[in-house]
């Protein structure tokens, strides 16, 4: 489960960004909706602790990943948050089930080739396991990105607009297989879009405005 | 990480093939002139034998040197025993050692040499089996000589006159014999057939005698008398007195040589009693001054021909290196524009738990691995280029050089281009090292 606390952040030079208290258990799913510019990426980063908050606290099972650092911080990250980014982007020397299996190293867990197929084959895509990403097409693709986000069985799971770009009813097949899977290994899913045919979907909400991104 | 580094790098075949191509030229050019210039002086050192001087007819000096002590160039011309006859003495002041050389014939490409059994001795060669030359007609054969030419003892064979082999210019009189075979010795010994002066001169009295043969090759043949010589031996003559030795038997002592003072003789290979006594310094000089005859220090005509070939080699050089550092340029190149394009990749493996020290070394690795294959590839191309380079000079000279040895020379190519490959990929890894993963992956 994950739990922020008064977070906020700064860019250098820029606005002070305050950010909603959030608490989202395992199983459940969180949407933060918002606008263009409102934030959404930072608090995605931040999350992801890709970036430092300047106040306040992200526990993830319990550990502010604020207070974590370098190498720990980088084995935190790859062990317990799987991330769904915009763009599908993979290692494109690696075929799809080598860059399944090498997110699991990095990770610092040892290659589970059988769950890498098993899961794969729950996507659906289980027959493009030894072709090279680039190949596939973008649906294809994202299938493979939920798959790398899933693969090191994380607590948490972050998806950046996985729906924005994809019609009504792709956008609610992706939806239910973001959310199907990340009950499976009891994660807790944070959606971040501004993709407003989600909201139906999805009870728990956070709203970013322009009002959160000054104090 | 070595495993992704390397599917990288295969992941870009053209430019992989590239890099390791120039890298490659450049190492296998280097490596080709270390084992040139290594093996050349290994021949020409090896055959230096402790000789002081040498002794021949007037002309080129360096000629006289290659062709009497490396036995790769045609003679200058020949001497006559009588104008040798004062540094011929065993008892010359100022001389250790003198070794006379005949040259002008040979078997199978192979020279041969009238000489004496200290010609073994200077060398440093040792039998094999058989025994030393000592009656007119016998031989011993240097080991390369015995393999390739295939002569066992007791073998007989006929010389050819002339350095190349030609069924026209075979010797129609007595055949020679092989008494004894040589071990290897490194040497120029390994390439020759020994024997008593007196077999040379025989051989072409006999020559000489049939006017249908000619005489005109481009080196100097012999001339000679046309005194007929008996080849018996164990006579003990007296040959003190005799002025007209027609029907004389040889027993090829050097009184013997010294008594045959209408005869010729190739060259003197000369070793001083001290090398720092100022009449032997001199010697050189009063020969050249006061005699037909020429004499040429070995130790500095190879140094002359060391530098003369410096030129050369240099200039190789200085391409080889510049080859090697426009690799590690494209090296570099290339690894900076994969990067650029990779950022995103290397941001994913960020998040998927990399550490920067990971990508790091991730870029290291592929720099390492280009330079690695580019050097043992160039590394092969020497040795496949010394190969040739020793088929050639095999065929044309009878020299062995030996393309496959690999020494501590190469283990500091490799490591230099270990080191270039280090400096390639530095930079961009760096870079790597730096990715601002936010930055690149909010960059929509």
């Amino acid at each position: 489960m994950i739990e922020v606390n008064n977070l906020m952040y700064n860019y250098p030079g820029g606005p002070k960004m305050q950010f909603p208290d959030l608490q989202v258990l395992p199983d459940e799913v969180c949407l933060v909706i918002g606008q263009s510019g409102v934030g959404k990426t930072t608090l995605l980063h931040l999350l992801a602790g890709l970036m430092k908050p300047k106040s306040g606290t992200i526990l993830i099972n319990n550990t502010d990943i604020g207070k974590l650092a370098g190498r720990k911080l980088d084995k935190f990250r790859g062990e317990q948050i799987g991330i769904i980014f915009q763009k599908n982007h993979f290692v494109k020397a690696l075929t799809v089930i080598e860059n399944l299996s090498l997110t699991q190293k990095l990770a610092g867990i040892p290659s589970d080739i059988r769950y890498c197929n098993e899961l794969l084959s729950k996507l659906n895509i289980d027959r493009y396991s030894n072709k090279r990403p680039d190949s596939l097409s973008e649906g294809e693709k994202q299938r493979v990105s939920i798959a790398r986000a899933l693969v090191t069985k994380p607590k948490l799971v972050l998806a950046d607009e996985p729906t924005s770009a994809l019609d009504d009813t792709n956008c609610m097949a992706v939806y239910d297989l973001l959310k199907k899977h990340a009950d499976d290994i009891d994660a807790s899913l944070i959606i971040v879009t501004h993709d407003g045919r989600l909201k139906s979907l999805v009870d728990k909400h956070v709203e970013l405005s322009k009002l959160d991104a000054h104090v | 990480m070595f495993k992704i580094a390397w599917k990288n790098i295969v992941h870009r075949p053209l430019s992989l093939l590239l890099n390791i191509l120039l890298l490659a030229l450049g190492v296998g050019l280097i490596s080709f002139l270390f084992i040139l210039n290594d093996q050349l002086k290994e021949k020409f050192n090896n055959n230096l034998a402790g000789i002081d001087l040498v002794v021949g007819a007037k002309g080129s000096p360096l000629q006289m040197i290659l062709c009497n002590m490396y036995h790769i160039d045609n003679p200058t011309g020949n001497i006559s025993v009588k104008e040798a006859k004062p540094y011929l003495r065993p008892n010359h002041p100022l001389i250790k050692q003198t070794v006379p050389l005949s040259l002008g014939d040979s078997y199978q490409g192979f020279r041969i040499v009238g000489t004496e059994p200290a010609m073994v001795h200077l060398y440093k060669g040792e039998l094999a089996e058989g025994k030393m030359f000592q009656h007119t007609m016998d031989v011993v054969v240097g080991s390369k000589v015995a393999r390739e030419a295939n002569l066992k003892i007791g073998d007989t064979f006929k010389s050819s006159h002339g350095f190349v082999q030609d069924e026209d210019m075979l010797h129609d009189h007595g055949e020679l014999k092989v008494v004894g075979i040589l071990k290897t010795s490194a040497s120029v010994l390994d390439q020759l057939i020994l024997t008593p002066t007196a077999s040379v001169w025989a051989a072409h009295d006999h020559v000489d005698e049939e006017p249908h043969e000619e005489h005109d090759h481009d080196h100097d043949g012999h001339e000679h008398d046309h005194d007929h010589h008996e080849h018996e031996h164990d006579h003990d003559h007296d040959h003190h007195g005799h002025h007209h030795h027609h029907d004389h038997v040889h027993d090829n002592s050097r009184e013997d040589l010294l008594f045959h003072e209408d005869k010729e003789i190739t060259s003197m290979l000369i070793q001083y009693k001290s090398k720092t006594n100022i009449h032997a310094l001199n010697m050189p000089r009063t020969i050249n001054d006061q005699t037909d005859m020429m004499a040429a220090s070995p130790a500095y005509q190879i140094n002359r021909l060391y530098s003369l070939m410096g030129v050369g080699t240099k200039a190789v050089q200085i391409l080889a290196l510049l080859i090697a550092v426009v690799s590690a340029i494209s090296i570099f190149i290339s690894l900076l524009n994969s990067l650029k394009e990779r950022e995103y990749e290397l941001s994913l493996l960020r998040v998927s738990g990399a550490s920067p020290m990971n990508l790091f070394s991730m870029i290291i690795i592929e720099g390492l691995v280009l330079a690695f294959i580019g050097a043992m590839i160039g590394l092969i191309l020497g040795r496949i280029a010394m190969f040739f380079m020793g088929d050639y000079m095999g065929v044309q000279y009878r020299y062995d050089f030996n393309a496959w040895s690999f020494g501590p020379k190469d283990m500091w190519i490799v490591l230099s281009a270990l080191a270039l490959g280090f400096l390639a990929s530095v930079i961009p890894a760096l870079r790597a090292y730096n990715t601002d993963i936010h930055k690149i992956l909010s960059d929509r």
